[in-house]
């Protein structure tokens, strides 16, 4: 007997013992038939710690969204509505995609003046407003620019830092200038530095 | 079948079928809670006309042991399969004893095998399927399925007889 003779024998009793068909005859290797028999009977499932609390979990959840999604195409009224939603949903893009009108404040709104132009007085701002607007007693249309008056710079009027006194030195491989005020004393300094010199190094 | 139904008729042959490859109890309560998370989100649009439940499931299954060896494998952790047992000290009688370290020995032999050899016997002997729907399930012909569980007991039966376990 071949090894596919073999293995079809084998199968043909392994079925037979898996589906509980009372003994097998053990015609053909007895000794991997017995192991086969030992392995039918292992059942793991006594050690499981979850299957009593994955089902009290998952149980409900499935039957509540399947039974929830029953009941509401069960009902007509809920059909109709959740239809209604649907196509309403469905046509959303179309009506964002039509372009509103202008405000008519927006097309009334005077060109902004020129920077440095001279600031014109209340009536003639409001002489610029819509005929309704006017009536409303409205100051000014929404959103237009203000004319501003010129910008000019003005001097600095006391310095920020008075120098006491500088000099210059050396050392440390580098110059530098070392400026003395009343708010301190402050170096610049012109050498080479090493990135240990910039940086903090630590050692993991 | 509602889903009640289901994890019943099911949860032990997959729980089984899980700690053919997971050997520890812990994992395999992970891996098999992952499977039916899975199989609840994807029940809704399961057809039944599509096949029985159980090749469905059993899909799953193999899927999620699947990423869970890969997963296992990229963190580069160490198998607790091949650590020993911790000392007993199970005051269970002698016999529950005897059982477990047999349990134990099947489940070295069966560690021993290769992959597609475990995964074949672990559905062979975990989900009730036959040769014929585990080549449907696997894309192996049925006769091909045949041999590898007949070489895979074999060498089983090799293993143990020949004190390698």
């Amino acid at each position: 007997m071949n090894e596919v003779e073999q293995a079809e024998l084998f199968n043909r009793e392994l079925d037979a013992l898996l589906q509980g068909g009372g003994s097998p005859s053990f015609s053909g290797d007895q000794g991997a038939l017995r192991l086969a028999a030992s392995m039918a009977a292992l059942d793991f499932s006594g050690e499981s710690r979850v299957k009593a609390g994955l089902r009290a979990r998952l149980v409900p959840a499935g039957e509540g969204f399947a039974a929830g999604l029953r009941a509401l195409l069960a009902n007509n009224y809920a059909r109709a509505a959740f239809a209604a939603a649907a196509i309403a949903v469905a046509l959303l893009p179309l009506a964002r995609r039509q372009p509103a009108p202008p405000p008519a404040v927006v097309a009334h709104i005077a060109a902004p003046a020129p920077l440095g132009a001279a600031v014109p007085p209340q009536e003639a701002m409001s002489a610029r407003l819509p005929a309704s607007l006017r009536a409303a007693g409205s100051t000014g249309p929404l959103f237009a620019s203000l004319p501003m008056g010129e910008l000019r710079g003005e001097p600095i009027k006391a310095p920020v830092m008075e120098l006491n006194s500088g000099r210059n030195t050396e050392g440390q491989g580098g110059t530098a200038i070392i400026f003395e005020t009343d708010s301190g004393t402050f170096a610049l300094e012109r050498r080479e530095v090493k990135p240990e010199q910039i940086f903090e190094l630590r050692t993991l | 079948m509602d889903f009640a139904e289901l994890y019943d008729r099911y949860f032990d042959k997959v729980y089984n079928y899980v700690r053919y490859h997971v050997r520890l109890a812990a994992e395999a309560d992970d891996v098999t809670g992952r499977i039916f998370e899975a199989a609840l989100r994807g029940y809704e649009t399961y057809d039944q006309a599509r096949g029985p439940a159980q090749g469905w499931l059993f899909g799953i299954a193999r899927n999620a042991v699947a990423d869970w060896a890969r997963g296992r494998n990229r963190r580069g952790e160490v198998s607790l399969d091949d650590a020993p047992e911790p000392a007993d000290r199970d005051p269970r009688p002698p016999d529950a004893l005897e059982r477990k370290e047999e349990r134990a020995r099947l489940l070295d032999a069966i560690a021993g095998l290769d992959e597609r050899s475990r995964d074949i016997i672990a559905l062979k002997f975990s989900s009730g399927m036959n040769n014929r729907e585990i080549a449907g399930l696997t894309g192996l012909g049925e006769s091909n399925v045949g041999i590898i569980i007949f070489r895979a007991v074999k060498r089983m039966q090799a293993d143990l007889e020949g004190g390698k376990i």
